[in-house]
């Protein structure tokens, strides 16, 4: 369903993106993750269709995503930007309803859409406090609940497009969100383009990864335990990165501590 | 639905101010002799007072609807026509009206097109100037500027104009219903059609508010979008200023009080906006006339001496993060 060929982007002859090649079946959780201005926002938009690639070839559905029209787009392909300043009292409910939007005047029972992301997000506590009263945590849980009521139940094939899902996030929340991500995966026909950064949790739960350098290079794209490796890693962030371990030898993740001090001393 | 039993109580409370505005001023009337041919209840009321209040209905109304519109795509809760600059260029085109060209023949609809173009334009300067920010502070000082330099060419109109003509350019800075007919009624009906198109584009305001990529990324033409509701805005505020001169503050106190007090969705804002604030005038009108009886104070002077301290806590509640 989403198909990019050796993309690249420039802007004011700057190269941001150089030599993207990755491809993402339906039912699949991409992350991208790299260096901070590697490109990685960047290579969501590209996906969004809010700006064009100068090379390559990018394609999401069998369409490149400018020739959508804005409200066939909306159908099929929902997205989580980093930051979303919401200055009016609207309530949670309100807010996430308006992930509806797309879908007005189709018998889609919206009401029953967002009633279920936020009992799988654990919003209902909060379905009719104002936006301004809550944390920068919980605000984003409601617009990740915004993102996902759009493509819920989506008869199509779509899109969500994760920006830093879990930036904002305590780790019982991170977990949660994990949780709805999968259950969004495994129940409807959707796929999942993330950025992450978290490397401790990298490996959980995604199934392709496609790494970026500084210079916005492609550095690997494949499955998780074949790109993310140590070695990538200290490449990646030009500092030493060692895997870390459980004490029974299950992997838990990468570390940037010496691996002296890691190895081993993980119970 | 509760909200809808709110809004038939407003309705019922503009209605009680309206007859009382048809009921009181200066010149004492029996509201029951409405109907007896030649009374001077009949001339007073009917050549008078119901074209005040109706007109006051409309503009208030209107003016509150255009400021919770302007609020909506500048997603800024303190914005307001008067505020960023569109009344101000709204009085200066319509005091160059009234200086150069009414000489070669008056026309109320060319007085009110100039004051639409006027409050367009600088609109469109202040958009320029602050529209891609999202901070608060660009646009507002952008709009005080654009509006600074709207009332001094205000000035220099009356400065420049024949004496005649002096009043009723100064009265344009001032807001007032003094001088309002069935003439002006008719032209300030074009309102209506401006202020039902914006409640149309009640949700799409609603999702421009969550930010324009955001917007875009939920199937909104952005940039038409706002333009159109813009364009809109400008509309009730340019005829609501060429006819009688700067109202502020309405337009920016009223959403904010039906925002905080009943709903932030527009297809609530927007409607009791327009109810509250053509009470709110009507009111307002009726207080200008009776405090200082038989004198008549403008009755700009009235909404911003209520609306200026309002906003001034408003202002200072936010600098906290609060809403009122």
């Amino acid at each position: 369903m989403l198909v990019l060929d050796q993309v690249g982007f420039q802007i004011n002859g700057r190269s941001i993106l150089k030599g993207v090649s990755l491809e993402l079946a339906s039912g699949q959780h991409l992350a991208i993750m790299g260096p901070n201005g590697a490109g990685k926002s960047t290579l969501l938009s590209l996906i969004m269709g809010d700006t064009r690639v100068t090379s390559g070839c990018l394609t999401v559905f069998g369409k490149t995503p400018s020739d959508f029209q804005p409200l066939e787009r909306a159908q099929r392909i929902a997205a989580l930007s980093q930051s979303s300043e919401l200055r009016f009292p609207f309530t949670v409910e309100e807010v996430i309803g308006l992930g509806r939007y797309p879908f007005q005047g189709k018998p889609t029972s919206g009401e029953k859409i967002v009633r279920e992301v936020m009992d799988a997000l654990q919003l209902n506590a909060f379905a009719q406090r104002s936006m301004l009263s809550l944390s920068g945590g919980e605000r984003q849980r409601v617009h990740l609940a915004r993102a996902v009521a759009q493509i819920w139940s989506s008869p199509v094939p779509a899109l969500l497009l994760l920006d830093e899902p879990f930036a904002a996030l305590d780790i019982a929340h991170q977990v949660g969100v994990r949780r709805l991500l999968a259950q969004v995966l495994a129940a409807h026909p959707v796929s999942i383009v993330s950025v992450v950064h978290d490397l401790g949790q990298a490996t959980q739960g995604y199934d392709q990864v496609c790494l970026l350098t500084a210079q916005g290079q492609q550095l690997a794209f494949g499955s998780p335990s074949a790109v993310l490796t140590p070695v990538h890693l200290s490449e990646l962030y030009g500092i030493k990165i060692s895997e870390m371990r459980y004490a029974d030898g299950t992997p838990a993740g990468f570390g940037a501590a010496p691996a002296a001090h890691i190895e081993g001393s993980f119970t | 639905m509760k909200l809808w039993l709110w809004f038939a109580v407003l309705v019922f409370a503009w209605a009680l101010v309206f007859v009382l505005s048809l009921g009181s001023g200066y010149t004492d009337v029996n509201l029951g002799d409405i109907w007896r041919q030649g009374s001077l209840t009949q001339t007073v009321v009917g050549e008078v007072r119901l074209p005040r209040a109706i007109l006051a209905t409309l503009l208030g109304g209107g003016l509150a609807l255009a400021g919770a519109g302007i609020q909506g795509v500048f997603r800024n809760p303190l914005a307001d026509p008067a505020l960023i600059g569109i009344s101000g260029g709204a009085a200066l085109f319509a005091a160059i009206y009234i200086v150069f060209v009414s000489q070669m023949g008056f026309s109320l609809v060319g007085l009110s097109g100039s004051a639409f173009l006027g409050g367009l334009i600088a609109t469109l300067l202040v958009l320029l100037i602050g529209g891609r920010q999202p901070d608060l502070s660009t646009i507002l000082l952008a709009g005080i500027a654009i509006n600074a330099i709207c009332l001094a060419g205000v000035g220099l109109m009356s400065y420049l104009a024949p004496d005649q003509t002096l009043r009723s350019v100064s009265f344009w800075a001032l807001g007032s219903f003094n001088h309002i007919g069935w003439a002006e009624v008719s032209v300030g009906l074009l309102v209506i059609p401006a202020m039902l198109r914006l409640i149309s584009l009640s949700l799409v305001l609603d999702v421009l508010i969550l930010g324009d990529r955001e917007a875009a990324h939920l199937g909104v033409s952005v940039i038409p979008r706002r333009i159109e509701v813009i364009l809109w805005s400008a509309l009730i505020t340019g005829i609501s200023v060429s006819l009688v001169g700067i109202i502020a503050f309405v337009g920016l106190i009223v959403p904010h009080f039906v925002r905080m007090t009943f709903s932030a969705k527009h297809v609530f804002v927007l409607p009791f906006s327009a109810i509250i604030g053509g009470g709110l005038l009507v009111a307002a009108d009726l207080f200008s006339r009776s405090l200082l009886a038989p004198i008549e104070l403008p009755v700009g002077i009235v909404t911003t001496l209520l609306g200026a301290p309002i906003f001034v806590i408003l202002v200072a509640r936010w600098s906290k993060g609060l809403w009122l």
